[in-house]
This record gives structure tokens, sequence and C-alpha cells, in this order.
């Protein structure tokens, strides 16, 4: 009934691991984009786990309700934005350090962050730092333009100097960088992304958006293990890796089903919806009320920022 | 239009079709009386989906009538309350895909969500999803997204969000599938519980087996989409050229020794041995 084709080939298995040529570790090139894509989403999916985790371990803003971290976030955000003394800056920025060890945060994910935000930052402020931008006491040379120099209408002037004022609004930036992006971390890892999305209602975001952002969030990974799935029966499959342009046609085929299966699980899960009642209207569970540690917290995070404004001169 | 009736569901001729012309269900008569036990049995794209989605008015019937509680179902009617509302608090669906119907961040909100759409005080919801969280064992869940939990718990967060609504009948679309031995039999123990409780449940599913033990009325749909049998359970059970007609048993070759016999076969129906060697066993 089978035909010789599937009979497995004794002779041939035999010469598997006798023929050095079989495992030559060959590898093409640009042909492993996908892979790489796809285990760049499954370490974020990974990484939601840990994120789950350390959000649920015994630590002291993970006792703090989500609903109060947030509105003591966004009170340190302004005071963070408005605060014009690096010395302020530093001030929050510490604090957070504080409330990390304090929650027992991995400081590996604080130091992560702090390695990489202030390099993109200070890309993007560095310009600012020249004479050209902001004029000043000069404290390094950077170029001789000569007398007369024009960029287009604009005229430049005879040096290009790095100024010690346009050094100060770099570092301030990068400080204020540091501090907000610091805030937000704490508050995100100790919090569950669930608990948070939900908790933006009580300040005041629209029902229907925390829906929809929730949904998005939880059918994202399904999507994704949906791609990988994908991947993974493709490459099982796979005995001779193809061309890249084969590889870009199989990416777009597969863009093509995710999309169909998406629009399919939107079909489908507003049927669910439907099944069990749904009008139109999000209706959601009410919270239970603040209590005193909650409201603590929140006037810990007013305090601090007022001082760091008062320090700041912004009430002057 | 209410028609006086006492059956739960009425379905007269009924057909659909979906976009494209491909055919989900023929001609497809029934009547689910309160408190039955319904398996609907048929192979794979046989229109158990299908004629369970008209029954919970997600999909209405093209040619003939689905009546529910003696309302014909149509788009306005499941959309306009007070019947929408009424028929949604007394029809709770379990979909194939646990994943389709866990759509909200956590296990609590998913129980919530029925009841807060009925418009019950927060009070009454906040009761109903501890006890539902009690009676399925959910506790040490509540806060977890869906997305984490296993094939089990889902099928079994989707169940108690569909209970904690508090529905009269339960639409149960393949219950088993993906499920290890013991969730089976879990969901198995807990569909008869709440069937003594008086829920009326209709089941789709081809598992036979399962089938015997979560009802005692059987409809059989064909290939064709067509409903060909609706009888007590064992009595089709015990048909056996209609199962093989109808793709839910297949013949099966094996030897016995000298001799080779085929029967009907499938792994939850019993068959006799015995006979003359080479021929036809009994009962086969």
């Amino acid at each position: 009934m089978i035909p010789e084709w599937m009979r497995p080939d004794i002779a041939e298995r035999a010469t598997v691991g006798a023929e050095p040529a079989l495992v030559s570790g060959r590898r093409g090139h640009g042909r492993y984009f996908v892979r790489k894509a796809l285990s760049g989403f499954a370490r974020a999916i990974a990484q939601d786990v840990v994120a789950d985790r350390a959000a649920s371990a015994p630590g002291l803003l993970q006792r703090i309700d989500a609903r109060a971290k947030l509105l003591g976030m966004a009170i340190l955000l302004v005071a963070s934005t408005l605060a014009a003394k690096p010395l302020s800056l530093v001030t929050i920025t510490g604090l957070c350090v504080a409330l990390a060890v304090a929650s027992r945060i991995p400081l590996r994910s604080l130091l992560r962050v702090w390695l990489s935000v202030p390099l993109f930052s200070l890309v993007i402020i560095l310009p600012s730092a020249l004479n050209v931008v902001t004029p000043g006491e000069a404290v390094a040379h950077v170029w001789h333009f000569g007398p007369g120099a024009h960029l287009g209408p604009w005229p430049l002037p005879v040096d290009m100097t790095v100024t010690s004022e346009g050094l100060f609004i770099a570092a301030r930036f990068v400080l204020r960088t540091l501090a907000c992006v610091s805030l937000v971390l704490i508050t995100t890892a100790t919090t569950r992304p669930t608990v948070l999305l939900s908790s933006l209602r009580s300040l005041g975001v629209p029902k229907v958006f925390v829906m929809v952002v929730a949904m998005m969030y939880r059918y994202l990974t399904l999507l994704i293990r949906t791609a990988e799935d994908l991947h993974f029966a493709k490459m099982s499959r796979t005995i001779e890796p193809g061309s890249t342009r084969a590889e870009q046609r199989w990416v777009a085929s597969g863009m093509g089903f995710i999309f169909h299966r998406c629009r399919q699980l939107g079909d489908e899960v507003y049927q669910a919806m439907v099944s069990r009642g749904y009008e139109g209207e999000a209706r959601f569970l009410h919270h239970a009320g603040l209590r005193s540690g909650d409201i603590a917290y929140v006037g810990f995070c007013a305090l601090v920022s007022a001082a760091v404004l008062a320090a700041s001169g912004v009430w002057r | 239009m209410m028609e006086a009736s006492g059956a739960i569901f009425e379905v007269r001729n009924a057909g659909f079709s979906y976009p494209g012309g491909v055919v989900g269900l023929v001609d497809a008569s029934l009547t689910v009386a309160v408190g039955e036990r319904i398996a609907l049995l048929g192979a794979n794209a046989s229109g158990k989906s299908t004629l369970l989605q008209l029954l919970d008015g997600l999909q209405f019937a093209q040619t003939g009538s689905v009546l529910a509680f003696g309302t014909k179902l149509t788009e306005a009617a499941a959309e306009t309350p007070p019947f929408s509302r009424f028929f949604r608090r007394q029809v709770g669906f379990l979909f194939q895909n646990s994943d389709v119907q866990l759509f909200s961040p956590t296990v609590e909100d998913e129980i919530a969500f029925g009841p807060l759409q009925l418009r019950l005080p927060q009070d009454e919801v906040r009761q109903r999803v501890e006890d539902m969280l009690q009676i399925l064992g959910l506790q040490a869940l509540r806060d977890r997204a869906p997305h984490t939990l296993s094939g089990g718990e889902k099928k079994r967060v989707a169940l108690a969000s569909l209970l904690s609504v508090g529905p009269s009948v339960l639409l149960l679309d393949e219950p088993t599938t993906g499920l290890d031995p013991r969730s089976q039999q879990a969901l198995l123990e807990l569909v008869a519980e709440l069937h003594h409780a008086g829920l009326t449940t209709i089941t789709a599913t081809h598992d036979l087996g399962f089938a015997a033990e979560i009802a005692s009325q059987a409809v059989v749909l064909s290939e064709e989409h067509r409903i060909v049998r609706d009888a007590p359970m064992r009595e089709v059970l015990g048909d056996l050229d209609l199962l093989l007609q109808v793709n839910l048993i297949h013949s099966h070759a094996h030897e016995h020794g000298s001799y080779t016999h085929v029967h009907p076969h499938a792994h939850t129906l019993p068959h006799e041995h015995g006979g003359e060697p080479g021929g036809p066993p009994p009962g086969a």
C-alpha cells in the first residue's frame, strides 16, 4: 500500500554521522531574520512572565494599590518635567533607586535602563551644547568656520564651540529623562500590566479605550505564538534553506495569514462578547477604596514633588 | 414575535450558509425541552457548531426559523431589550476555542464580565465571582492573565464566565477539545452536577464516549449538514450502520488467530468476537 519512496532508507541512515560533510555548520547569510525576529518576540513574552513574577514579589511598592502608584508617578513626573535644578532631578532618581531596593526590583533592570537611556537622550540633545544653538562661555573648541561662513540662509559663527550653558542644558535634559524613565520603571515593574491597565480608568482614561488596549495586549501574545508556531512548522520541514527572496515571500504570506486570523479572531471574540450580554458599552467591576497606606504613598509623592519644585524656584 | 410553546428551542426547517456559499446547515428541525441533555453528534464540519450558533442567536436562520423561549430569533430580537437581556441571561455558550472566550485582562474580570453586562449590582457581581472562583477551584488564578493559563484552566475559567451569568441552558461546543483525561472527567462531573441542578445542556461533540456520558438524547448530523436522527442516546449508539454512514465510526479490520474480520469500530463502542474463522463475527 505504501509507495516505495515512503519506506525508510536504511542504507542512507547508516551513512549519517559517518559523513562529516552532512554537519558542515555552514550558515546562510541574511536568511535568519525571521528566526531572529520571532525569538525577539518570544523573549518579549518571556519578559512578560518575569515582569509578572516581579510584580507579585513581596516588596514595598507591590503592597501599594496600582491607582495610588499611577497617581504618585504622575505627580512626580510633572515635578521632574518642571524642576530646573539638576540636584532636584538627582533627588528624584535617588528616590526611585531607594524604592526599587525596597521593592526588590532587580537592579540589573535599572542599570540596563540607565546605560541605554542617557546615551539616546544625549544623541538628541548634543547639538544644544554647541554655541550654534546655545550661545555662552566656550569650554571646548570643535570647528573653525572662519569669518562670513553661512549654512544656507543662516550665518555661522567664526568658531563652533561647546558652551558651559549648553552643557548645563544637555546634562539637565539627560537627568530629567533618567528621572522620568526610572519613575515609570519602578511603577511598571511592581504592577501587573493587566492591573495597571484597569487602573487607568480611575485616572479618567475612557473605559472603551482601556478595554481596547487590554484586549490588544491579551491577543497580541496569542498572535505572536501563532506566528512562532507557523515558523516552527516551516522550520521542521525545511531541509534546504531557501533564498532570501523566498524567505521574504514566505514572510509576506505568513503576515497575510496572521492578518486573516486576526480578523477571524476579532469576529469570534465579538460573538463571545455578545453571547454574554455585551451591548456596546464597556462595564467593569468597581475597585475597592484606597487604604491609608495608599493615600500615604500619594501624599509622600506630592510632598517630594512640592519640595523639589520649591528648591527649583518654580513658585518664586 | 412570541409563540405559545413549552419548549426552550424549536428549530423548524432551518438552513444556513456562510458567505461564499459554504453550506452550514440544511433543513434542520429540532425541539429542545426544559431539562434535556442533548448531544449533537456529527463528523467535522457537519454543522454542529452552526446549529449551536443559531441556537445562541449569533447567526440567524436564512431559511426556516429558530424559536427560543417562544420568540423567533432574528437579528432585531437578539439585539433588542428586554428579550435580548432575558435571552443572554438564560443561554450560555462555551466556545470550542477558549482563547476566543477569554478576552478580559484577568480571570476575575472575565467572570465578572457577563453579570456586569446584565447590569447586576456590584455587590452581587462580586458575590458571583467569589462563588465561581470557589466552585471551580480558581481562587489562585484570580489575578492571572488568561494567556498564562493552561488549556484545562482556560476551559474552567470559560465555564465559570458562563455560569456566573446564571443560565438555564448551556450550549457546549466540543468542550473536551485539548483537555487531558483528568480535566475531561472533571468537566463531565461538573456538567452532570449542573444538569442535576436543572440546567438544560446541548453538547456538540464527535467523541461518542463523552457523548454517552454527558447526554441522554442524541441528535445526529450527516456530512451533508442535515439532521438524520433525533433519538435516545442508547438507540443511536446501537445503530452502527448510522454511525458508519455519518462518519462517527469507521470499519476496522484485525486478526484473531487464524482469521481476519472487519467490523465497525470506535474506541468507545463494545463489539463481540466469535463465529467461524474467516467469517463475520456476531454483531458486526
